[in-house]
């Protein structure tokens, strides 16, 4: 095959060889997404569980203390589903990226793929962060439900600035999701401006 | 191709029946806030939202894994796109196909 001087234009985006890929981000998204899945499953169902007996129980303490640290499991378990989407949208990119690939050998032409966009650089790491405030938060539960019996005042405080930072830990696994969709789109773009590329080429 | 058509379609099915079930759970859902709204009960008042919440937000978990299997589906499908385009644009262009090749 001809070597391409790179990256080169293709419509209004940069493309780069398939072989200089610098980083294979969909190879470990379609190893990790079953694990967030199966964890957020998981994080649900215990957190369903201890809300009913939070209902069931006369025991004071206990209702409280379950009251301090449901909400973070159950919005763990929210953060590892929505994981698992940003995991399967970047797997969505491999397909993309591989199928182009197929069909642009198969035409006996170089394989060209879409270089990184921003929005691709920004998902994952934004994700991260959003699942790493929900751990936070999860963890700071109990300790508000330690600090309980000691400290109500401290307990109280946690409370009142936890929930809004679980709320901020979704919005943020919410913006990967919508960071990928925006990879996707662009992805999709790119693959109808190589195909009129090689179309224009042939004529 | 029809082993990937087959898993496709089997994804959207397992999709609708989750989004039943979420339709059927925040309905219920709605059904036990108007309970709690107008019951006289002491007890039911206090006891049911401690289930209740977890409950519901069993149900976005439900409805967040309707999504996972929209995506698997679209995957699927993207995997039989690039396969037929792979497949048919060399029959449409056959003299250009071994034009790059060198």
């Amino acid at each position: 095959m001809s070597t391409l001087l790179h990256p080169v234009r293709i419509g209004s985006q940069a493309a780069i060889p398939r072989e200089e890929e610098d980083f294979d981000l969909p190879a470990p998204a379609s190893k990790m997404w079953l694990p967030a899945f199966a964890m957020g499953v998981m994080a649900i169902a215990a957190g369903v569980v201890a809300g009913a007996i939070q209902a069931t129980s006369s025991n004071a303490a206990q209702v409280a203390q379950i009251a301090a640290w449901n909400p973070g499991v159950l919005f763990l378990g929210i953060g590892f589903l929505l994981s698992a989407v940003t995991f399967t949208l970047a797997r969505i990119l491999g397909e993309l990226r591989d199928g182009g690939t197929s069909v642009q050998r198969s035409l006996g032409e170089h394989a060209l793929i879409l270089k990184r966009p921003w929005s691709g650089y920004v998902f994952p790491p934004a994700m991260m962060m959003g699942l790493m405030t929900l751990i936070g938060t999860f963890v700071l539960g109990f300790v508000q439900a330690a600090r309980l019996d000691n400290n109500p005042a401290s307990a109280a405080d946690i409370a009142a600035w936890s929930g809004p930072v679980r709320f901020a830990g979704v919005a943020m696994i919410f913006t990967s999701v919508v960071f990928a969709l925006v990879t996707i789109m662009k992805s999709l773009r790119f693959q109808a401006d190589r195909l009129t590329h090689i179309a224009d080429t042939r004529r | 191709m029809n082993a990937l058509d087959s898993e496709a379609r089997r994804f959207q099915t397992g999709a609708s029946i989750l989004v039943a079930l979420v339709t059927f759970g925040w309905m219920a859902g709605l059904g036990f806030g108007a309970g709690i709204a107008s019951s006289a009960s002491r007890e039911f008042v206090q006891d049911t939202p401690a289930w209740l919440i977890p409950a519901l937000q069993g149900v976005i978990a439900l409805a967040i894994s309707s999504v996972v299997l929209s995506l698997f589906a679209i995957v699927r499908r993207i995997r039989i796109r690039a396969g037929v385009l792979a497949e048919t644009l060399p029959r449409l262009y056959p003299a250009a196909t071994t034009q790059k090749e060198t």
